[in-house]
Parts: structure tokens; C-alpha cells; sequence
């Protein structure tokens, strides 16, 4: 069902921390704070941010000092991506923590809100969304509440 | 600094400390134009690596930065003022180097990161910060306001989380707030920094009254010269503005002028609204606009509500009146202004029973609506304005300054009754003097319905209106920022202005409307002195602030081009005034011996405590892994539940997560609740309700009686202009038709009031009668005013 699938989350990055410190030995063509900032247009405050989060790896060290690369690059695209489609910051720690294996900053239960719209079919959406969001999904919602509705009406008109 | 014992405090929990910054401290001058303010952040770096704290504070109304100090051991370095780009630059740089760098930038709506990276294990770093600052003006005081936490505020893109129990996070869009990072907002602010202030107040006059409704506070100083504010107890939490009180002793002119170092004249003088005459009676149009949004959940939402009432209850069969509600929408009473008949109010008075709290805070769709029924054609030739939106809202919102684009060009006067914090003071008092009108801030455990009616009394008929302001003695002297067009009563005129070098200058002041129209001049001394330079600073930070409000997101060619002409502005007043703004950054960079080239610091946010009035619960209500934005705060959850009760009808999902808060209950009735209550029940002939004459009669002297007894006059008081309408109900003709001895009693007691004369007596007793409808016993009443009278004009019982 499309509306469902509208509605639920299954994006997901996973950082393999284990890059955090790489040998020395694999820098070189490295992107220094600065570049990774013009490249991604990201501040470099934020991204500073986003290492201390464990959103990105921290820099690799080369014979230059810290250096970036495009896997970072990608990291930073894939944060923005999260927070464009409505996450924040803490959710996608989280996820991050939660799918490379690690213990996430907090455990809670997810919340979701049933409507039955026909005596055979429920909608599960996710509690807090935004009121675009909901915009949106109220029409969505609402079509395929007709489009059942006009099932119905047709099958009981069939069965007389 | 002259408090020893402030300093981190141990937690509550008994736990070491961690903090990165440590502790607020505010210190600083309260003028009667403003405030020059000094504030001490120390940070300390409790962890194994370098850290970089970024703190998030909202600067309050008039307000900008002008430099700071960073400060540690063996080094102190003053801050320099850059171009936003540069700022950031040399930032960056320095923290790449692995040097202490510090940088304050100022983004929208007046939201501000204090940013200080590199900071090294177990080192501390104070950072003194001087803003300048505005204040509320009355004519008999004026209220300071300085944010000690942040409201999470509504926005329709803003994401907000409970990030760990009890913390939430919340993030707005970056196309319009850029790199900003708001706090963590702490459930509990009991384990956060410590906040504590000392200020001076320099009113320039003997002070009344100093208070807060806020902190406990210690005075020191007598009335009559500068007098030192400080925190009663060693340090507080940072979870609530500080707001101060001060009443000064009289009601009068000040001027404040000087030759600052470079020997130009600046000046600044504040003119009382009883400079300008009597409040001139003429018809009102009026529209009340009432904040429904979730914030306003409770005990606000009531006492509007009878604020309301009791505004209603002053209106006379001339006027015409509005009410309309907002939330995610908007709701009208009547889709056309109503004259204030019985009727009209009554139904008015329902519509107001069925309001309910919940939904976001989309103000510029209710001052649309407002404005609307304003402007439908109005047939009175003889009418001075086409009228006032009285607005009372909790102003709870990021990006104000699209809303301020947008009621800037409807030529619409908008009168503010703000309620929380000093970040919406700062939008609600933009919105205010630049559409002509006055505002008004409360604290959330002040009473919203009394100075609801004090301001409406002073609205709609102002008692200037095209002020004009001319400066005079040398060419090149001016005014800036533009002074205020009309004046109300209670409210002054602040006046602001510069010259070249000279020794006099002439301010001469015009105005129509009043009673009577006239005009005033004053010769302004320039000598050199110190507070020239202040009056430079809080000049400068008025016109920038000012600017900075005409900052509204840019959509087409022509907005963007006059977006960028405002940038360019606001570069050039930074530069002129040496102020930072939205374009214009501070920042220094510290090199020390040991410095550690390309190491990334940790970034850590100061949390600040959820304001206290605000349900922690009430705006981060998801869970941590539930995606939640704007639409958690309480209102905006109970929005769809609407959308979805409506559209698909199905009641039995509002329960749970949907269920939006009960409405708290007013409390029971003391003396303010029943002056309240009696002032909704005017009629519009000016008298209290009654079904035959003699009883009309006597509830309105009861009325009467009650409001003087309270300290309200034709005159003075919240329930000026209930007196007033009392008294003028209270007529001759309509006396002759009592009994001649109570005829008597109501023209002495009368003339008693008229003239000022105390009446000491409780009139409680017989108005809450008339509240409850239980009926006055009337025989009683004209019994106990005869007594009084007789003690009265004895002379037993005056007061001396």
C-alpha cells in the first residue's frame, strides 16, 4: 500500500567507526575542513558537529594533518538527506547507532496512531509528524478512504 | 563582579559538574533609555580533549552586541568586528591552527551562537560579552527584561526531539536560520549552569518602587541615587528571564545629552503621555485578536478571555468592535464589525465561551483577518483612524521578521499584550512601533486580564497623533530612529538623536489630536560626559535592531534586491555604530604556546532549563526514535487530531497521544478577579446591569464605589475608563428618579469621587452580589452609604 509505505521510515546510514583513525598510510589526496565544507555546503562548525555527534567519521591523519575524504563527503549528503526528509540530529544518531551495531544515546518505544478508515484495512501513522506532513497525508489518506468506500458501495450494489 | 559566593553550583544530584560553561553572570547600568549590559560566561573544559561550546541565547527587545573580552590564564584578548564571512573565516582559521578562537554571530529573530572552540583539558575561559538593550517605558517606570533561557518557540519546519530523558532538541530550517544551533532544553535545570546579576540603576530621579516578579531580589542604595539590583541568593537557575520593576517617584520629562569622545552631540529625551493632553473621546473601531494556540493552554486562555469581557464592557454604542481568533487558522465572531449593543456583546461573549486552546501560532493569517474587518468600508467621515488590533498572544514563534514584512505594508495599527519570554518581547515590541501601536509584556505569573484592560483603556484614542519631532541649533543634527507617530496614554515618547559638534541644541516637538494640540520645545545642553557614548550605543543598537527586522526571507527579484540593500545597510550601521549585527560578526583568536595544529574539538551545546512556566512534556512529547517536529507542541498534535476527526470522522482516535490538555481553572475570586468581573458587566450606556431604575442605579454606584475603592479613577487605574463611563452614566436626570435621600447620597458620593476624596469602605460585599446575580439588597446598600457619607464628611474618617 502506497500510503503506508509514505509513511514509514526505513532509511538508514551506517557508519563504520572503525574508519575514525585510519592509517596513516591512506591519506594523501585528502580534502582538508575547508574543501569538505565548500564541497558539501555544510559549515565547518557544523560538521565539527556532526564528528562529535558520530553522524561522520573524524578526519584521517595524513602528512598534512586531518584530512577528509568523499566517504565523508557522502556521510554529510546522507545526514542531510535524514534531516531533509524530517529527522533530527538525535534520530539519526540513533539509527546510525542502532544499525552499525551500537548501543544507541537512548531507548524508547516508537509511537504510532491506528485509524481503521474501512471495516478491513488500518492506517498506522507515526505520532509527531510535521503539519506538512500531515497535509499530505491527509489527502493521501483521504483518497484511499473514498477509493475503499466506492469498493464498497459497488460491492453492495453487486450483491443486490 | 560583586557577588564572592556565585559560582558553579553542586548539583543536586551530587554529581561532579561537567559543564561547559559554568556560570551566567550579568552586571551592568538600567538608564531610563535603555540598558548597557556586561555579561560573564565562563566555560571550562572537564574532558580529555579540547572542546568547542556554542552558546544559544536570544538577545532581548532594541538589543545587539558590541564587543567582548576573552580572558584565561596569562591572556586576554578584545574581540574585533567583522563581516560575517570574514568573522567566520578568521574563526575557522584560528581553530584549524588549534588557537582559542571565540565568535558571536547574530541570525534571525535576534538568536544568537556564542561560540568558543579549542578550549583545552581542565582550562577555563571567561568571556565578557557587552550588549546594549532596550526597556519597556511607562510614564511612571519602566520594566527591564533579560533572557536567562530560551522558549522553544513554534515553527512549521522546525524539528523538535527528546534526544535522552528529559532533554530535547529542537532545529530549524537552515534556508532561514542558516548554522544556528539552538540549546538542549533540560527538563530539569537544577544540574545547569549558574545564573546570578548586579546591576545598577541609574533613573536619574528618586525610585519608588524596585521589584520583580521573577527573582528575589536585594536593593541597595537609597531612592534618590544609584541603586545597586542584585540576586538575593547566591546563584539561580537558568530557567526564566530575569524581569525587573522600577517605579520612579514622579512622572516627568527626562532628557539625556552629552558630547561623546569625537565631540558629536547625542541626546535622548523621554516625554510622558500627560505632556500631550487629555485622551480626546471619539468613536472607536476596535478588533481584539486572541491567541489560541496550544501555548496559550490554561489559566493564559481564561483570563484572556476576561480581559476580553471586560474590554467589551468599555466600548459605547458609538464604537464598533471585532474579535477574532487564531491558531492554525483563523476564527471571526462576526465577518464584520459590530457595534458594542447588549446583544452584540452577549454574543460576543458566548463565542468566547466555545474558544479553545490548541494548534500552532500562524499570527499573520489572524492580523490578516483582523485587518480585513478593519478595512471594509468605513462610513463615519468623522472617524481620526480606521482602527486598532489589540492583540494577546504568547508570540511563540520563529522567523517574525516575515511576519513584520507583512503587516508593515497593511497599514494597520497593532496594540501587543505579550505574555512569556524576552525573545517575543523583542518581536511583539517590533510589531507594536512599527504599525503605530503600544505593548506590554508579562511575566506567566503575572495576571493577563488586568493589563489587557489597562492597555485597551489606553488604545484607540491617542492622545497625540502626528507627532512631529524637529532638531534644531546646527545643520546635520537629526532624529533616528523615527520617533512614534502617535502617543497613548501611559505610554512616553522616546526620542533619539545625534548632531555634529556644538554647545545647545533645540528640540521642538509638535503634535495634533491631543486635547489640546500643541507643541513643545526644549533646549538641549551638550557638555562633555560619559553618558554620550552610552546614548551613542543604545541609538545605534535601536536603529540596527530596527533594520534587522526588515531582514523577511527574500522570494522575488524585488524583495531580494531590497534584501540585499537591507544587508548593505546593516553592514554600514555596524561599522558607523561599532555594533555587530545579522551582517557584521565578532570575533577574536587567541594564539597560545602549545597550540596543536588540525585537531578537531569536541562540540558541545550549553543546554538552558525549559522556562518555567512551559510543560517540558508540552513540546517534546515523542519519543526518541519517533521523527517529531513543530507538530509535537501540544496544540499542533491536538491540530491533527482535527484533521483527522474532520476529514475522516473517526472520534475514538483522539484519545491517547491526541488528547489535548485540559484547561486549568481559573482560580477563585479575590478583589482583582471581581474587579474584573464587574467591569465585563457594563452596559452600553455606561451603567452596571439592573432590572428596574433604582436597582441600575444602585449597582452602578456600587460599581463606582468599588473601582475607587481599588484606586481607579476617570483618570487612573486599569478601570480608568470604567469610572469614567460610571460617572457618566451616574447622570443628574437619571439621580431624580430616586428617592430624594438617595438622590442626595448619589451626588454627594458623587462629588466625593470627582474630587479625589477617600472613602474608606468595603464595597466588596455588595459587587459580589452583583457578579454572582444574586440581586443587591438595595435598602442596604443606601444604608451603608449613608453611613460612610456621614463619617466621610465628619471628616472622621479621612485619610491622612
Amino acid at each position: 500500500m502506497t500510503v503506508l509505505d509514505t509513511v514509514i521510515y526505513d532509511i538508514f546510514l551506517v557508519v563504520d567507526k572503525s574508519k575514525q583513525h585510519a592509517a596513516p598510510g591512506d591519506a594523501g589526496n585528502g580534502l582538508s575542513l575547508n574543501d569538505l565544507a565548500k564541497k558539501s555546503g555544510v559549515p565547518e562548525r557544523t560538521i565539527r558537529y556532526y564528528i562529535s555527534r558520530g553522524l561522520i567519521p573524524g578526519p584521517m591523519r595524513g602528512g598534512r594533518g586531518a584530512e577528509y575524504t568523499q566517504e565523508h563527503l557522502a556521510g554529510i549528503q546522507n545526514v542531510r538527506r535524514l534531516q531533509s526528509g524530517g529527522m533530527t540530529l538525535a534520530e539519526i544518531e540513533y539509527q546510525f547507532a542502532q544499525h552499525g551495531g551500537q548501543r544507541g544515546p537512548a531507548i524508547a518505544p516508537e509511537s504510532w496512531s491506528m485509524y481503521r478508515i474501512s471495516n478491513d484495512v488500518t492506517v498506522q501513522v507515526r505520532d509527531g509528524l510535521s503539519p506538512w506532513r500531515i497535509k499530505h497525508l491527509r489527502s493521501a489518506i483521504a483518497r484511499l478512504a473514498a477509493e475503499l468506500a466506492a469498493d464498497n458501495d459497488s460491492q453492495e450494489n453487486g450483491d443486490d | 563582579m560583586s557577588s564572592t559566593t556565585f559560582g558553579p553550583r553542586v548539583s543536586r544530584r551530587r554529581q561532579d559538574m561537567q559543564l561547559a560553561m559554568q556560570s551566567l553572570f550579568l552586571t551592568g547600568q538600567i538608564l531610563p533609555v535603555g540598558a548597557r549590559l556586561w555579561v560573564r560566561h565562563e566555560f571550562q573544559c572537564n574532558e580529555p580533549q579540547p572542546v568547542e561550546v556554542v552558546y544559544a541565547f536570544a538577545l532581548p527587545r532594541e538589543a545587539t552586541l558590541r564587543r567582548f573580552r576573552i580572558s584565561g590564564d596569562g591572556f586576554e584578548v578584545a574581540s574585533d568586528l567583522r563581516s560575517k564571512e570574514e568573522a567566520r573565516k578568521e574563526y575557522e582559521d584560528g581553530i584549524a591552527q588549534g588557537s582559542l578562537s571565540s565568535l558571536a554571530s547574530i541570525y534571525r529573530d535576534g538568536l544568537t551562537n556564542l561560540s568558543v572552540g579549542n578550549i583545552r583539558p581542565n582550562e577555563k575561559v571567561v568571556v565578557l560579552l557587552e550588549l546594549l538593550s532596550g526597556i519597556e517605558l511607562h510614564d511612571d517606570g519602566l520594566r527591564f527584561r533579560f533572557p536567562f533561557t530560551l522558549a522553544p518557540s513554534y515553527h512549521p519546519k522546525a524539528r523538535v526531539v527528546e534526544a535522552e530523558p528529559g532533554l530535547g532538541e529542537m532545529e530549524l530550517p537552515e534556508n532561514d536560520f542558516g548554522d544556528l544551533m539552538l540549546p538542549k532544553f533540560a527538563k530539569d535545570a537544577s544540574d545547569l549552569h549558574a545564573v546570578g546579576f548586579s546591576l545598577e540603576l541609574r533613573t536619574g530621579g528618586d525610585t519608588k518602587e524596585v521589584a520583580s516578579p521573577t527573582h528575589t531580589i536585594r536593593v541597595e542604595g537609597e531612592r534618590d541615587q544609584i541603586r545597586r539590583v542584585s540576586l538575593a541568593r547566591s546563584s539561580d537557575l537558568p530557567d526564566r528571564d530575569l524581569v525587573l520593576d522600577v517605579r520612579f517617584a514622579d512622572v516627568k520629562t527626562t532628557v539625556l545629552s552629552g558630547l561623546d569622545s569625537k565631540g558629536g552631540g547625542r541626546f535622548a529625551a523621554v516625554l510622558p503621555s500627560t505632556e500631550f493632553g487629555s485622551r480626546p473621546s471619539r468613536p472607536r473601531r476596535l478588533v481584539i485578536l486572541l491567541d489560541r494556540s496550544g501555548s496559550m493552554t490554561g489559566t493564559p486562555l481564561q483570563q484572556a478571555k476576561k480581559a476580553i469581557e471586560a474590554c467589551l464592557g468599555v466600548l459605547d454604542g458609538h464604537d464598533e468592535f471585532g474579535l477574532v481568533t487564531f491558531s492554525d487558522g483563523t476564527e471571526v465572531f462576526r465577518d464584520h464589525l459590530e457595534g458594542a449593543s447588549a446583544e452584540h456583546r452577549q454574543a460576543a461573549r458566548k463565542f468566547l465561551e466555545a474558544v479553545t486552546a490548541g494548534g500552532g501560532t500562524e499570527m499573520f493569517s489572524g492580523l490578516e483577518r483582523a485587518a480585513r474587518l478593519l478595512a471594509q468600508e468605513d462610513t463615519d467621515s468623522d472617524r481620526a483612524a480606521s482602527g486598532d488590533i489589540l492583540i494577546i498572544t504568547d508570540g511563540q514563534v520563529f522567523g517574525t521578521e516575515s511576519v513584520l514584512d507583512r503587516v508593515r505594508t497593511k497599514g494597520i495599527r497593532v496594540h501587543c499584550l505579550g505574555i512569556r519570554s524576552a525573545r517575543q518581547h523583542r518581536f511583539l515590541a517590533q510589531l507594536a512601533s512599527q504599525t503605530g501601536g503600544v505593548s506590554r509584556f508579562l511575566t506567566p505569573a503575572e495576571r493577563v486580564d488586568l493589563p489587557a484592560v489597562d492597555l485597551f483603556a489606553s488604545i484607540g484614542r491617542p492622545v497625540a497623533q502626528n507627532v512631529s519631532v524637529v532638531v534644531g541649533g546646527i545643520e546635520g543634527a537629526r532624529i533616528a530612529p523615527e520617533p512614534a507617530k502617535h502617543v497613548f496614554s501611559s505610554t512616553p515618547l522616546v526620542i533619539f538623536g545625534d548632531s555634529p559638534p556644538t554647545k545647545e541644541l533645540e528640540l521642538k516637538i509638535a503634535w495634533q489630536g491631543g486635547t489640546p494640540a500643541g507643541e513643545r520645545t526644549f533646549n538641549i545642553p551638550l557638555e562633555t560626559d560619559p553618558i554620550a557614548e552610552t546614548l551613542r550605543l543604545l541609538q545605534g543598537a535601536r536603529i540596527i535592531s530596527e533594520f534587522e527586522s526588515r531582514l523577511a526571507p527574500a522570494s522575488g527579484p524585488e524583495t531580494k534586491r531590497e534584501f540585499s540593500r537591507v544587508e548593505g545597510r546593516l553592514r554600514q550601521l555596524s561599522l558607523e555604530y561599532g555594533l555587530a549585527s545579522s551582517q557584521v560578526s565578532l570575533v577574536a583568536v587567541v594564539k597560545r604556546s602549545g597550540d596543536v595544529k588540525d585537531q578537531i574539538p569536541s562540540t558541545r551545546v550549553v543546554a538552558v532549563g525549559m522556562p518555567a512556566d512551559m510543560l517540558f512534556e508540552s513540546v517534546f512529547t515523542s519519543p526518541m526514535s519517533a521523527p517529531a517536529t513543530a507538530a509535537s507542541f501540544r496544540g499542533l498534535v491536538s491540530h491533527s487530531c482535527k484533521f483527522f476527526e474532520e476529514e475522516l470522522a473517526y472520534p475514538a482516535l483522539r484519545d491517547g497521544v491526541f488528547a489535548t490538555a485540559e484547561a486549568a481553572s481559573v482560580p477563585a475570586q479575590n478583589a482583582d478577579d471581581l474587579l474584573m468581573n464587574s467591569s465585563g458587566m457594563l452596559e452600553p450606556d455606561g451603567g452596571m446591569p439592573g432590572e428596574q431604575h433604582e436597582l441600575q442605579i444602585a449597582n452602578s454606584l456600587a460599581a463606582l464605589l468599588f473601582f475607587y475603592e481599588h484606586g481607579n479613577t476617570a483618570t487612573a487605574g486599569t478601570f480608568r475608563m470604567h469610572v469614567e463611563k460610571l460617572i457618566q452614566f451616574l447622570t443628574v436626570e437619571r439621580l431624580k428618579k430616586l428617592e430624594a435621600k438617595h438622590e442626595s447620597a448619589a451626588l454627594r458620593t458623587l462629588e466625593l469621587i470627582k474630587m479625589g476624596q477617600p472613602i474608606h469602605c468595603s464595597w466588596e460585599q455588595f459587587v459580589t452580589l452583583i457578579v454572582q446575580s444574586k440581586g443587591l439588597d438595595t435598602s442596604e446598600f443606601w444604608t451603608k452609604v449613608e453611613s460612610v457619607l456621614t463619617l466621610v464628611e465628619s471628616g472622621t474618617i479621612f485619610r491622612q
